[in-house]
């Protein structure tokens, strides 16, 4: 590749590098509790985590009446 | 007598050179620069705040429908927003839509191409797209005459100069996002076929994409074999973040419910959680016995639980927060190719090489 290639290449490099550098950022602890109080907030309205009813479920077998 | 190198060229080439090694300085301090921001505020692990969590119960997790009609290796699959209705699509050139309730097939399609190693639902429910080894991406609209021949009102929408590696809707049947082995991400025009948008900046390979949900804008997540996973705008078509600590190929990305995070899974073996307002990795699904590849990767609804899928035929179920396995599920008698969750969280859905589909709950 020719020096002025490569220079045009290198200059899109770093210019995403500044870009990158220069965003905003929170600490991981801030970061992480946000993701742990989604989980909880919505914990009661995941199926496959809370475990739905035959019933409820389309794809469990539903349970079969039997007449005595 | 040799003719010396004409002076102005010989000092141009000089700075030339003098530039470019500036450059590469710069690039270095930032890259350096970067590294250091993001270790500022690694102030804790994940699985550390998550502690006091309780932990997750046992699992009971069983295939409740198996999917039998494909003639060869089963590479993706999509539910439709009706969270019944799945399409899929093989190696050996068919598309099928199913209904997964009653394991009946809908409607079929021969693509001209083997490895159709894309397809999505559109969000209507009224057509699907695929794509694969023909490096492009068609469109059919699904018929509701099963006797109607799909191929004949087929759309050829995207056209990349590589395999296409993956394609997703985005919030309307207007917009298709694609991805390509060609190394390029691209948003497409459905009814015109015009390209709207090009991503550039993989170094190899495109594998995989996911969108944002719809609340958090317009964002989209792309993994390759260049081991970096690249957040873009879609509007601009910038790179706006860019994660690279995965040791191989990503094979799949997945935003986390809320948005503010996404997981990936690799050759390496391992899946991965990467924050995006942190602007980091922060946590990593791994054990010493894993050794295989991750194919695929997708949430419970409340994002608590990681679904993987491996190419030891397994399927893992981490707990997100803890960063532990919960379960580990068995059936496939082949790689897993692909895994999604239903839209309404019931169930998740799994393709394989082994010809067939599972729908687990």
């Amino acid at each position: 590749m020719s020096t002025s290639s490569s220079i045009v290449s290198m200059k899109k490099i770093v210019q995403q590098l500044r870009l990158e550098a220069g965003i905003n950022r929170v600490k991981v602890s801030q970061a992480a509790a946000d993701l742990q109080q989604f989980c909880l907030q919505n914990a009661q309205q995941d199926p496959l985590l809370c475990g739905m009813s035959s019933s409820n479920n389309p794809f469990r077998p539903q349970k079969v009446c039997s007449f005595l | 007598m040799r003719s010396p190198l004409i002076p102005e060229m010989a000092t141009q080439e000089v700075q030339l050179n003098e530039t470019l090694v500036h450059l590469k300085t710069e690039s270095e301090t930032l890259k350096s620069k970067l590294e250091e921001e993001r270790a500022k505020l690694h102030d804790v692990e994940l699985h550390q705040v998550a502690e006091k969590v309780e932990g997750l119960g046992q699992f009971v997790m069983k295939t409740r429908r198996t999917l039998k009609g494909h003639g060869n290796k089963v590479l993706c699959m999509d539910w439709c927003k009706d969270k019944r209705r799945i399409v899929s699509s093989s190696q050996d050139g068919k598309v099928i839509v199913w209904d997964a309730f009653t394991t009946n097939k809908e409607h079929a399609v021969t693509m001209p191409c083997t490895w159709v190693m894309a397809c999505a639902y559109a969000p209507s429910g009224c057509a699907v797209a695929c794509g694969g080894l023909d490096n492009k991406c068609s469109v059919y609209p699904l018929s509701l005459d099963k006797n109607e021949n799909l191929a004949a009102k087929k759309k050829s929408v995207a056209m990349h100069t590589n395999y296409l590696s993956a394609c997703s809707f985005t919030n309307s049947d207007m917009q298709i996002l694609t991805s390509s082995g060609d190394g390029t991400c691209a948003l497409w025009d459905v009814e015109s076929g015009q390209l709207l948008q090009s991503f550039h900046g993989h170094a190899a390979d495109v594998l995989c994409l996911d969108l944002a949900p719809s609340e958090t804008g317009n964002t989209f997540v792309s993994g390759g074999c260049d081991k970096k996973a690249n957040v873009w705008d879609m509007r601009s078509g910038q790179c706006i973040q860019s994660f690279e600590t995965h040791e191989s190929d990503i094979n799949s990305v997945r935003y986390y419910p809320s948005g503010d995070a996404f997981a990936s899974g690799s050759d390496d073996a391992t899946c991965r959680l990467y924050d995006l307002r942190a602007d980091r990795e922060v946590a990593i699904y791994s054990k010493e016995s894993i050794i295989f590849g991750v194919s695929s990767v997708d949430f419970s609804l409340s994002g608590r639980l990681l679904f993987a899928g491996y190419n030891d035929y397994t399927i893992n179920v981490w707990d997100v927060l803890k960063g532990t396995r919960v379960s580990i599920l068995f059936g496939h008698e082949n790689r897993v190719s692909t895994l999604r969750v239903s839209p309404d969280g019931t169930a998740f859905c799994t393709g394989s090489w082994d010809h067939t589909l599972r729908i687990w709950a």
